[in-house]
């Protein structure tokens, strides 16, 4: 068993239990605002009843998303999503947005242009990662329990992202690229220390404590990196064309 | 110790007062729990039924948790009585045992006749 919480897999919380059940379990906690120190001792009781009544863990506990949500009737306490975290999901947003846009105006020496198609799509992004973040996690939710449903639904924003822009070109307002720039970038540095500040909240074992050094780190980088990658086809297109 | 399987409705209304009374002997982990409701007749009763209402008994102030050191490990939970499910427990038995009376008045009439001056 890895001693290090950051690292360790749930699954080695309770090695009695099939693994795929523990998954499932696992993800219906989260789904429910269970915090990780609290999942954590419900799969150690799960392994210790498992270990002493020698019962296979559906035999003994049933469907793992049935008894999560007897376990947290309610809902847990992290069910409901604090500010800090929509706060960080806007700011990403919009930084991995603004930033790229801002890129390709400022190598073309032009302002950026804001087109209605533009604001619909972008309010249409909005929505899907507001049905990742809101309470209950709605979206979050569907994706996890109906995987057919990512398959359809990345393609299908896609497509409708990419329809409004171009069917709706009609220039709404011109904003100075560096000005853009810089508000894509702050987005994105405040994001990544609202990211970095959060709480790691790991599976944890009974009275062990989650240090989250390298997910600090990791919390600090992941935002610029996201910013890097969508500049990435920017500088793709003028170097190419 | 009859090994009978109760009907699923008795033993919901019973068991939340059945753990207590349990518990009431002395401290007990979750398994050890559900082994001496089926010593006491109440047959198998699965964690999957345990556990969650174990955790409303500890919400409800009744039960307490606390985790017993392992050798190797986060060790075991061990549940015990505190004074307020003690007073429940005590309260409720009184009235789970009015009601089983009455319970055996209702359903043999011509006992409780015989019993009963005209």
């Amino acid at each position: 068993m890895s001693e290090n919480p950051s690292t360790r897999h749930p699954r080695e919380l309770a090695t009695a239990a099939d693994p795929a059940w523990v998954d499932a379990f696992v993800v219906e906690l989260r789904l429910l605002g269970v915090p990780g120190d609290e999942i954590g001792e419900h799969l150690v009781v799960l392994d210790t009843h498992l270990r002493e009544s020698g019962e296979a863990v559906d035999e003994a506990f049933g469907d793992p998303r049935e008894y999560a949500r007897s376990l947290a009737p309610g809902g847990g306490p992290a069910a409901a999503v604090d500010r800090s975290t929509v706060a960080m999901a806007v700011l990403a947003l919009v930084g991995v947005v603004l930033v790229p846009a801002a890129l390709g105006a400022v190598l073309d020496g032009t302002r950026v242009t804001v087109t209605l198609g533009g604001v619909l799509a972008a309010v249409l992004l909005g929505g899907a990662v507001a049905g990742l973040v809101l309470p209950g996690a709605p979206l979050l939710a569907l994706l996890v329990r109906r995987r057919w449903v990512s398959l359809l639904l990345a393609p299908a924003l896609v497509a409708l992202g990419a329809g409004l822009v171009l069917l709706l070109p009609q220039v709404l307002v011109r904003v100075p690229a560096p000005l853009v720039l810089g508000a894509g970038a702050a987005a994105v540095l405040a994001g990544s220390v609202l990211l970095a500040r959060a709480p790691a909240d790991l599976v944890t074992a009974p009275g062990e404590r989650a240090s989250g050094g390298g997910g600090r780190l990791l919390g600090l980088l992941v935002l610029p990196v996201f910013a890097l990658v969508a500049c990435v086809p920017v500088l793709l297109v003028r170097l190419l064309g | 110790m009859t090994t009978e399987e109760w009907p699923t409705e008795w033993l919901r209304a019973v068991l939340g007062l059945a753990v207590l009374g349990v518990l009431d002997d002395a401290p007990a982990h979750g398994y050890a729990v559900a082994q001496r409701l089926a010593e006491r007749g109440l047959g198998d009763v699965r964690g999957g039924t345990l556990y969650p209402l174990l955790g409303r008994l500890q919400d409800a102030g009744w039960v307490e948790g606390e985790w017993e050191p392992g050798s190797a490990g986060p060790g075991r939970k061990v549940f015990r009585l505190t004074p307020a499910g003690r007073r429940h427990l005590a309260e409720q038995g009184e009235r789970w045992a009015a009601f089983c009376r009455t319970t055996g008045v209702v359903l043999s009439p011509s006992a409780a006749s015989e019993r009963t001056p005209r």
